[in-house]
């Protein structure tokens, strides 16, 4: 099993597709990284270049405010009512922030930022799974292989277990590109925040919770091409399932099939626990309407991800075994 | 699939009642309907029949790659797929076309495969000199022409170093210098000690390298055993031209020959042809199985007629198998004609001369 699982490494590591999926990752890391640049980027230039008009602002408001304290004591005396109040004090000038925007924090972007690039993570690894099992169906090499070594259980082992360590180099890439860049922005702009001890920790769970099922996207994509055998049904698939029935899916918010939706219990995974809100379908002409909040747990997506990828896994290697090969 | 039976030992392969039915959209297809298979230890075993005729599945069954509806194999006698593993070293395949990485060289697609059985990598380099792509080996295997493909695979199979290899149609589009060099190969394995099975639909080709044979038509084995035991049980064909033909067939039957009459129609009944026979018919041309000329021609001439011609021939595997399959619907040559039986009994095919291997000193 050590030595099959060797030779499929061997064997990825030599294919092309390997390689594509680290580049691809680290496009992805940069292109992240370079939406922080620009994001922070209009916030300095408008601070910079609105800084005058912002005194200009506050002129202009401390002038409002003693024009209205103005008008408010002469109605006091034209009534003999003290209490008049012209509301003066409300007028206050507002912070450089509530003008220009903030930059979220960094430990916020951080989590935002890995989160939401552990799908592209996953969907390299998937790919990159299907491919390499389905390559080996196009070329019929996988008859090739069963006539050197005819155990078929420790071979479709080895062929899910192979991508999925080599899914490692390109999330680590990824992720890494992320949390060296995010910080560089920050001091490139001279941003003054910094991540506590305790958010490193919860940060690098979240790493390793990407790392892991990253890893079991590249298995799941290695078990279904098993099944049906070719990388672009694969993603296929995936794809069309994602755009036609998870929008349904998610879409039906927070009843029990929102909570079935895979990127609600990917996000659990990966979050560590989720919370979305939805909307409730109808509000009375006097009701105020409010979201309804909605929780997802780690341990509702580590369940149900874990059963889909057992499925799969199990599908596949039935009819892996059982099938005839060329 | 029921547990094996003991199985002969002096035997490389042997399948007993082996069947396998694939599903189409139209029902079921039989492609091997109870095979019984023996190929003997050592020498070139010719596996043969026409395209679709069950060759490369009962092949792929033996390796485990299609699993049997029923019946038994043994390679080295010990059951498949069952004990398969067991015995998976002692066996090289090539199934259909060699099927190795495109983008790899053929040093690493070997490399691979020397890895996954826990063979040196030093082998590769050996095996390919062996094969003569000793030089070759940096080269992707996209770059390879067809020969050298074979070759290629011919060399996986030696990684192994094993006592039995599968061809399975080896030479299948190779020019001619590639089919002998082939053809060569696989007779100086042979002659090494190993037990090579080639399947072929090119009757002609592996006659000339084949020490014994199994020809199957429609999933099953119409006849094996050696291939002199089977060209004619080491006699020849002689053509025989003479003037009554009706009453020569006659003659040479009643003295023990086996003779037929060319010129009757296809499917003709022998006994009645017999009994319509025209003395003075022309044109007459015998087919005598098994005789020498000299007996026809004493034979004959001693009842008075006398031999207008007589070539002698020898019987191809071509023309076994023509015999063997004729009324059983399946493609042939056209190149070829079929022969018809004058005399009693059926005009099928005649029962397989040899049914039991072992013409190992023929060669």
């Amino acid at each position: 099993m050590t030595r099959l699982l060797r030779v499929e490494l061997h064997r990825l590591i030599a294919r092309k597709v390997v390689w594509l999926t680290v580049l691809a990752a680290l496009a992805i890391g940069l292109l992240t990284v370079s939406g922080v640049f620009l994001q922070a980027r209009s916030i300095d230039q408008a601070r910079a270049g609105l800084n005058q008009d912002y005194e200009q602002m506050v002129e202009q408001v401390e002038r409002d405010r003693e024009s209205c304290q103005v008008e408010e004591e002469r109605e006091r005396r034209r009534t003999g009512d003290p209490s008049v109040d012209f509301g003066c004090e409300g007028i206050v000038v507002p912070t450089l922030e509530e003008m220009y925007g903030q930059m979220p924090s960094l430990n916020d972007q951080y989590r935002t930022l890995l989160s939401g690039s552990s799908y592209a993570f996953m969907f390299l690894a998937l790919a990159m799974g299907s491919t390499a099992v389905a390559a080996e169906f196009a070329h019929r090499t996988m008859g090739s292989l069963l006539t050197f070594v005819p155990r078929r259980t420790p071979v479709f082992a080895a062929k899910v277990l192979a991508p999925a360590l080599a899914s490692i180099p390109h999330v680590l890439v990824g992720l890494t590109t992320l949390l060296l860049g995010i910080p560089a922005v920050f001091r490139w702009f001279r941003i003054d925040d910094a991540v506590t001890g305790a958010e490193w920790v919860s940060l690098g769970w979240m790493a390793l919770r990407i790392i892991t099922i990253t890893m079991l996207a590249a298995a799941l994509g290695a078990a279904a091409a098993f099944l049906v055998r070719h990388s672009g049904m694969v993603i296929g698939i995936m794809v069309g399932y994602l755009v036609l029935v998870e929008t349904f899916v998610a879409g039906a918010g927070g009843g029990p099939l929102g909570k079935l939706a895979l990127t609600r219990n990917i996000a659990a995974w990966v979050q560590n626990g989720t919370v979305w809100e939805s909307w409730p379908m109808s509000c009375g002409p006097f009701e105020e309407c409010r979201p309804i909040r909605h929780e997802l747990s780690f341990t509702h997506g580590a369940v149900e991800l874990g059963l889909l990828l057992a499925v799969i896994m199990l599908l596949g290697w039935l009819r892996f075994r059982r099938s005839d090969l060329d | 699939m029921s547990v094996a039976v003991a199985a002969d030992e002096g035997m490389a392969v042997t399948t007993r009642g082996l069947r396998k039915t694939f599903r189409t959209v139209r029902g079921t297809r039989v492609a091997v309907q109870g095979l019984d298979l023996d190929v003997p230890s050592g020498g070139v075993h010719g596996f043969l029949g026409p395209n679709g005729s069950g060759k490369t599945t009962t092949i792929r069954m033996l390796l485990g790659l299609s699993p049997a509806d029923s019946g038994t194999m043994h390679i080295f006698g010990t059951p498949v797929p069952q004990r398969l593993p067991e015995v998976v070293n002692r066996v090289g395949a090539i199934v259909e076309s060699p099927k190795f990485f495109p983008t790899f060289s053929a040093e690493r697609n070997l490399g691979l495969l020397a890895e996954a059985i826990g063979t040196p990598r030093s082998r590769v380099g050996e095996v390919l000199e062996e094969v003569g792509l000793g030089g070759r080996g940096k080269d992707t295997f996209r770059a390879f022409s067809l020969g050298m493909k074979q070759r290629l695979a011919i060399a996986a199979t030696l990684l192994k170093s094993p006592d039995l290899l599968i061809f399975d149609e080896p030479t299948n589009g190779l020019d001619p210098a590639g089919i002998t060099e082939i053809r060569g190969t696989m007779r100086r394995l042979a002659d090494e000690g190993r037990t090579v099975l080639v399947s072929s639909h090119i009757l002609s080709e592996v006659e000339q390298i084949a020490d014994t044979v199994s020809i199957i038509g429609r999933g099953r084995v119409l006849a094996q055993g050696s291939v002199a035991g089977l060209i004619g049980g080491g006699g020849g064909t002689v053509e025989v031209g003479v003037r009554h033909p009706g009453a020569a067939v006659r003659i040479l039957r009643e003295a023990g020959f086996t003779a037929e009459w060319l010129a009757r129609p296809r499917g003709a009944d022998a006994a009645d042809a017999l009994r319509g026979l025209d003395p003075d018919e022309e044109n007459g041309l015998l087919q005598v199985i098994g005789a020498e000329p000299v007996e026809i021609s004493r034979v004959l001439g001693q009842q008075g007629l006398w031999v207008e011609r007589l070539v002698p021939s020898r019987r191809g595997l071509e023309q076994i198998f023509l015999e063997l399959t004729q009324g059983e619907g399946l493609p042939a040559p056209s190149a070829h004609r079929p022969t018809h039986d004058a005399s009693g009994g059926q005009a099928g095919p005649p029962p397989p001369s040899v049914a039991r291997p072992g013409g190992e000193g023929d060669r």
